[in-house]
Parts: structure tokens; sequence; C-alpha cells
């Protein structure tokens, strides 16, 4: 599957915003261990989402999440063979859906 | 000859840099080692190597990955080496397409197919090559395997480059390299730009980086054609209709490209037999959520231990007795017997035998200290204490990554300044560095253990834990107060790969430590010497001529002519200002000034002496002044260097001088109101 393949055009935003409230979850309050595929990210911090953007992860990819500090700390999460530890903060702009 | 080093982080660059140089870098599992730019000679191409800190892509964030990218921009480099992460080969080649863009040789050095094999992943290196056009040479960089293809490989490049620059005709023969096709409306875009930059190299290169935002780009191409921002513009207008901002598309492409040459062609899936479980199964241990951070205190407790314990003062008292015993007097014996002047026998034996002899008997634990931090580091387990620390630590405006030089600190300060390098973001590196001297080190300790020897019969313990205590608190509260008011304009972010495990290669963890370690042998070499002189000298000479009693000399007189500002706090008389004043030069010395200036010979005396001059409030309120003032010679020297700012240095000094002496009014007025003294 290639990257960004999934990748849904902004001009459907309005209609997501509805389904971002009901089917989409922010990253960290998933199990771990659990597989899920970011959908959106339109509110992570720029520089953030081009840094991942780089390394590989956009919306459409399928991340795991690793592990999950105690108490809101940082995210460990896996992606395609390789682990990257995000803050709480910015980890909850990451909207998944899970599978 | 000049060549770049250039790759991901954690991809084995350090070690490659080692491989090839024989001098020497540090080396770590990590992201952030190499904070500074390294360069090292090679001898069989009589060429130097640039090691340039690893990063992602050309968008500088961390002070890193400005270092790179402005040394490419302003350094002539004759040959490009990318190394290239076997087992993250999507990843790493994101960078390469980039600089494949630029009109540099370029070299391929393909790591870590070992690990890329454990994953189940073959990768042709031939094949890679015919993809990009450029060669490519398979090594192990930890084991110097492919040391002499790459050599050879590196010394075809240069010529090749040498013969391009003579005729142009060979010129097109340098377009077999990949070029990424990024779709029709940019590379119209590009196309135009290329025309309009006509006198510039790398063009191409420009060109995208412009197109990406680059900041450091932008402000130079449109110093020189304001017009380029119109076809960005009107380009990107273009790109965002499909949802897309520019950068994002542009990496999307790279990505694309990708995906259709490399891991179609080049990457072949393998059996493999050990799929790497080993550093889930650890990690799920040491960065569990709620053990994480017990693990990894014990494992700290256990190199202490070993350090400051076990191992290190066992080493460091034979070498004290062997400065202060056989040394001093063969030393003695010697300049008697060659009739050196009195003046020099004392000035050398009493002054830089004992003073840089004090500091010198730290140099083992310094090392074993080094030897283990160099492990973490090497295995990887440093990037998973940053995350385990880091929520605790955000709570001060620290990331976790400051709590290693911490922890350092309390063993040496100058070491656990030099630890914050690690620290990527420029405002959490300063923020780290000032906090650490209020971190109770070794020396410390040492005239905690006297006076509270002396003052205290009962919880002993219990006093010399609420000086570490005060120490963190001052520390805590200090990074808190800074990130609030002074630093906080400067960003940060939080992104920590966590590598896999590696077993550390034992050659490259020597010189690392010794890398690090040798800073402080210097150190005790130079200005520590120098202020041993200095100091021995001002209770050698006194207004009345030389070798004066200690009590005319002039140390004396400065002593008295300071005291009267410490009666607040308890202790105005000389003696007691003499040693805080000598403790500049290194905290251990506040005992033997003590020493000197009661004319005590064993630690008994000594007692008897302090019991005559403190109560046991005053000797407190001493201590606590003394955990806090000043950081010791080295400690600042080390600030200034590692800060590369006086004012940061002078606002440390004044900073710990104001705090120690108010906390230590504190506590001595406030204990005399409830009658303590």
């Amino acid at each position: 599957m290639g990257l960004f393949s999934s990748v849904m055009p902004y001009n459907d935003l309005t209609s997501l915003e509805d389904r971002v409230q009901t089917k989409y979850v922010p990253l960290p309050s998933l199990k771990v261990g659990q597989h899920a595929v970011v959908e959106r990210w339109d509110t992570l911090p720029h520089v953030m989402q081009e840094r991942l953007y780089t390394l590989g992860l956009a919306p459409g990819e399928t991340v795991r999440v690793e592990r999950k500090m105690f108490s809101r700390g940082p995210v460990v999460i896996a992606f395609r063979g390789q682990h990257f530890a995000l803050r709480y903060e910015d980890a909850r702009h990451l909207l998944v859906r899970e599978g | 000859m000049r060549l770049a080093l250039l790759g991901n982080p954690n991809t084995g660059k350090t070690s490659l840099f080692n491989m090839l140089t024989d001098t020497y870098a540090a080396v770590g599992n990590w992201s952030g080692v190499t904070v500074e730019k390294k360069s090292g000679y090679i001898k069989a191409l009589n060429a130097e190597l640039v090691d340039l800190p690893g990063i992602y892509s050309f968008k500088p964030l961390s002070s890193d990955e400005q270092v790179a990218v402005r040394f490419l921009f302003e350094e002539p480099v004759d040959v490009l080496l990318n190394i290239v992460d076997a087992s993250q080969l999507r990843r790493n080649l994101q960078l390469t397409l980039m600089l494949l863009e630029m009109d540099t040789p370029l070299v391929v050095a393909l790591n870590m197919i070992d690990v890329a094999k454990a994953q189940g992943h073959s990768v042709d290196a031939d094949q890679l090559s015919q993809v990009l056009g450029v060669p490519v040479v398979p090594i192990v960089a930890r084991r110097g395997v492919g040391k002499q293809a790459l050599l050879s490989t590196l010394q075809d490049a240069r010529l090749k480059a040498q013969e391009v620059s003579v005729s142009k005709e060979l010129l097109s023969s340098a377009g077999r390299r990949a070029t990424v096709d990024y779709g029709e409306l940019v590379e119209r875009t590009v196309a135009a730009m290329e025309a309009r930059l006509s006198s510039l190299p790398h063009r191409r290169f420009l060109a995208i980086r412009y197109l990406e935002d680059h900041p450091y780009v932008t402000n130079w191409l449109e110093s020189i054609d304001p017009t380029l921002r119109t076809f960005k513009d009107a380009l990107a207008r273009e790109i965002e209709k499909d949802g897309m901002t520019l950068a994002a598309y542009l990496t999307a492409k790279r990505y694309a490209w990708i995906d259709q040459h490399i891991v179609k062609d080049v990457v072949k899936k393998i059996e493999h037999t050990a799929p790497v479980l080993f550093s889930q199964r650890l990690d799920a241990i040491v960065t569990h959520p709620i053990w994480g951070i017990p693990i990894f205190l014990g494992l700290m407790y256990v190199i202490f231990q070993l350090t400051f314990d076990w191992l290190g003062t066992p080493l460091s008292d034979a070498l004290d007795a062997f400065f202060s015993g056989p040394f001093s007097t063969e030393v003695t014996w010697l300049l008697e017997s060659i009739g050196a002047a009195p003046f020099y026998r004392a000035l050398i034996v009493e002054g830089i035998i004992a003073g840089v002899g004090g500091v010198l008997v730290f140099v083992p634990q310094i090392f074993i200290l080094f030897f283990f931090i160099s492990l973490l580091e090497d295995s990887g387990y440093m990037a998973r204490v940053a995350v385990v620390m880091d929520r605790l630590m955000d709570r001060f405006g620290l990331s976790g990554k400051a709590f290693i030089p911490l922890i350092i600190g309390f063993g040496c300060n100058v070491p656990g300044v030099m630890a914050s390098r690690t620290i990527d973001s420029p405002r959490e590196r300063l923020l780290t560095m000032l906090i650490v001297p209020y971190m109770s080190c070794s020396a410390r300790l040492a005239v905690y253990a006297l006076f509270v020897g002396t003052f205290f019969k009962q919880g002993q313990g219990l006093v010399i834990l609420s000086l570490y205590v005060l120490g963190i608190v001052i520390a805590l509260l200090t990074a808190k107060w800074l990130s609030r008011n002074t630093l906080h304009r400067l960003p940060s972010l939080f992104l920590i790969e966590l590598p896999p495990y590696r077993l550390p290669h034992g050659r490259t963890l020597f010189r690392s430590t010794w890398e690090k370690g040798k800073g402080f042998v210097k150190k005790a070499g130079t200005f520590i010497l120098a202020g041993s002189v200095v100091i021995w000298l001002l209770s050698y000479l006194g207004p009345h001529g030389v070798d004066v009693p200690i009590d005319e000399s002039f140390l004396a007189k400065l002593g008295n002519f300071m005291a009267p500002m410490f009666a607040p706090l308890g202790f105005p008389f000389w003696q007691a200002v003499v040693a805080l004043i000598t403790g500049f030069l290194a905290k251990e010395v506040v005992i033997s000034t003590l020493n000197i200036v009661f004319y005590t010979g064993s630690e008994q005396m000594l007692s008897q002496a302090l019991y005559a001059h403190f109560t046991p409030l005053s000797a407190y309120a001493f201590l606590v002044f003394m955990a806090l003032y000043i950081p010791c010679l080295a400690t600042v020297a080390t600030l200034f260097k590692e800060s590369g700012s006086k004012k940061w240095m002078f606002f440390s000094i004044a900073y710990s001088l104001l705090v120690a002496y108010g906390i230590s009014f504190v506590i001595y007025q406030v204990g005399r109101l409830i009658g303590l003294a």
C-alpha cells in the first residue's frame, strides 16, 4: 500500500467533522498493543507533522501503540518497523480509526 | 579533499567515522550524540572526513540539524558519503534522494545489512546502485567490514569528479543518477526556477528545498531573486487544491518513487529464524509504565555504588595515598638533592602536588562513571530513560533527556554539564546545564561527612539527605522559574527514536570513555594547576614578607576582610571564609584548607577545632552555603565552554551565590529565633 494513498481531500472537511466526533479517537485512547490507522492530524503542530511525514508516518498509515507511560506521559508508537516516542499532548492530535 | 558524512540518526554514522579515520568522535546509540561537527583525517585518501550530526531531512528543527545544513551550504565538499541503514531503507532513502539532487558526487555506504536480514529483508547492494545511479558499498560499521571497498570507491568518486570538472561532455554521464519525477506541475516550476538561478550550483536541490520552505534556502534565494516567490505561491495553490501542503506532496512523491523502484526490486523477503523480539521484550520491562522508573533508579544505584564505592573509591584512595605519601616524599627528596630553593620546594609539594593531586584522585571515578554512561548510550538504553522520565521532568520545564546529566551531576558536576550535550533542544540543554551544579557532587559529600560527624550525633544520614534534597529542590524550582521567564520562547520538539538494542562494541566503548574523560585530566593539568599555585602563593605570602604564619598571610587578610559579611550566617571568622574561597577551586579543597588554617593534622584535631568555632546551627548554615554557592572552577569553566556564553556563566555564579546566601541566612536566623543556637 502506498504511503499517502488514503489521504482525505481537505474539501471533504465538513462532512468529516461529524465523523471525527463519532468514529475517530485520539491515539492515546487506544490500548497498548492495538493497531489503528491514522486518519486526521490537522491540529498537530506543523513542525511535528512535517517531521512525521519525513519519517514515513502520515494519515493513512497504520500504527501500533507500543507503550503508554503513566499519568499522560510519552506514548511509544511503532510504524514500519521503527519505534518513536511522542509526548501525550502531541499524540492526542493524531486521530485514528481502530482496526 | 574533503568528504562529508551524512545520514539519519542511529544508523551507525559515528561508527563508520571511527572505522574510516582512526581518530575519534563520541558514538552513541541515540539521536543527538554528535552535537558539534567533528572532523577526522583519512590517511589512505589524504582527505578530511567531516562527521555531521544525524538528520532525517533538510528541515532544521534542532541545533544538530542546523549544523549539518549550514555546513553543506557554506563549506565546499568534494564527495558526499551517505550512510544508509538497510533495515530502515525506505525512510533512509528520503535523505539519499535529496542528496542526489545536489551536483556533488555521492557514495552510499549500506550499513546494517545483518540487522535487515534478521528482520527478514535482504537488500541487494548492486541492484540499489543500479537504481540510484551512484556507487553503493555494503559495510558493517561496528565491525569494520567493508572499509577497503569503501575507501577505493571514494577514491574513484573523487577522480571522476575531477574529470567531470575538466570535460563538460562527461557531465551528461552524471545524468544517470536517479531523479525523482515530482509530476508535471512541479517539474515545470522547478525548471523555470532553475533558469533564473543559472549562476548557482546545486540548482535543482536549491529549487526543491525552496519549495519545501527551507528557511535558510528561502532567505538566500529570495535575496537573489525576489520573484521566485510568485512561482512557489502559484504552485502551492495548485497542489493544495488536492488537499496536501507542497512540502508533504514532495515527500509523498519521493516515497512513491522509493516504493516503486526500491521496495519492489532491491529488497527481497527472505526466511528469517530470529525475529527481533529481543528489543521488544526488553522494552516491555525497562520502559514499563510503572516499573520503568524503579528499574532505572536501581540501575543508577548499582552504577553509583560501583563508581563511588565498590570500585572507584579504593582506586581513588590508592591514588591519594600515592600522591600524599611516596610521591610527595620522593619529589621533596629529589628537590632537596638538586638544591632547589625552599620556595620552589614548598610551591611544588604543598601547592602543585597537593592541589593537582587532589583533583587527579578523582580520575578513576570519572572514568568508571563515563564507561557506564557510554555503555548506556551505545546500547540504546539512554533513549528509553528519556522516555521513562519525561513526564516527571516536563513539570519543571525540562525534557526526559535532562535526567541523565542531573544524575551524573551527583558524581561530579563537570561531566554532568558535559552530558547535557545530548539534549538536542537548545532551550532544555541550557536549562539543564544551569541546574546541574545544584546536584551535590561527591566532593561536597566529603565536607558534609566531616561536619555532620562533628556536630550531629543522631540522624547523621538524615542531615546529609536534607542537603541533597535541598539541592534538588533548588534545581527544580530554578528550572521552573527560568523556563517560565527567560527561556520560554525557544521551542522544543519531543520525538525520540527508540533504536533496537545493540551490544556495544568493546573498542568503540573504550574510545568513547577515554574521549569523554580526557577533558577532565586535561583540566587538572591546566587551570587547576594555575589555581593551586595562586592559592598557595596567597597563603605563603603576607604583607610582612614570605613564608609567613598563615594567619598573617594575604589569604587571612582576605578572609578577615570578607568575614563580617558572613555574620548573619553565623560564621564570621576568616578560616571559614577562606575555606569557602578556596573551595571555589574544588569543593573538596574546603577540607584541606580548614586543615591548614586550623593547624590540624588529623581528622580528630580538626573536629575539635571546628567544635570551638561552630555551633551545630552555624555548622548547618555553613554546609547549606557550601552546598549551593558558586559551582567549582572546573564546573564554571565547563559551563562557559558548553553554553558558549559568558552571560550564562556569570548568571550561574551570581545566582548561586545569592541563593546560597539567602537560604543560609534564613536557616540561621530562623534557627536562632526558635532557639536552636
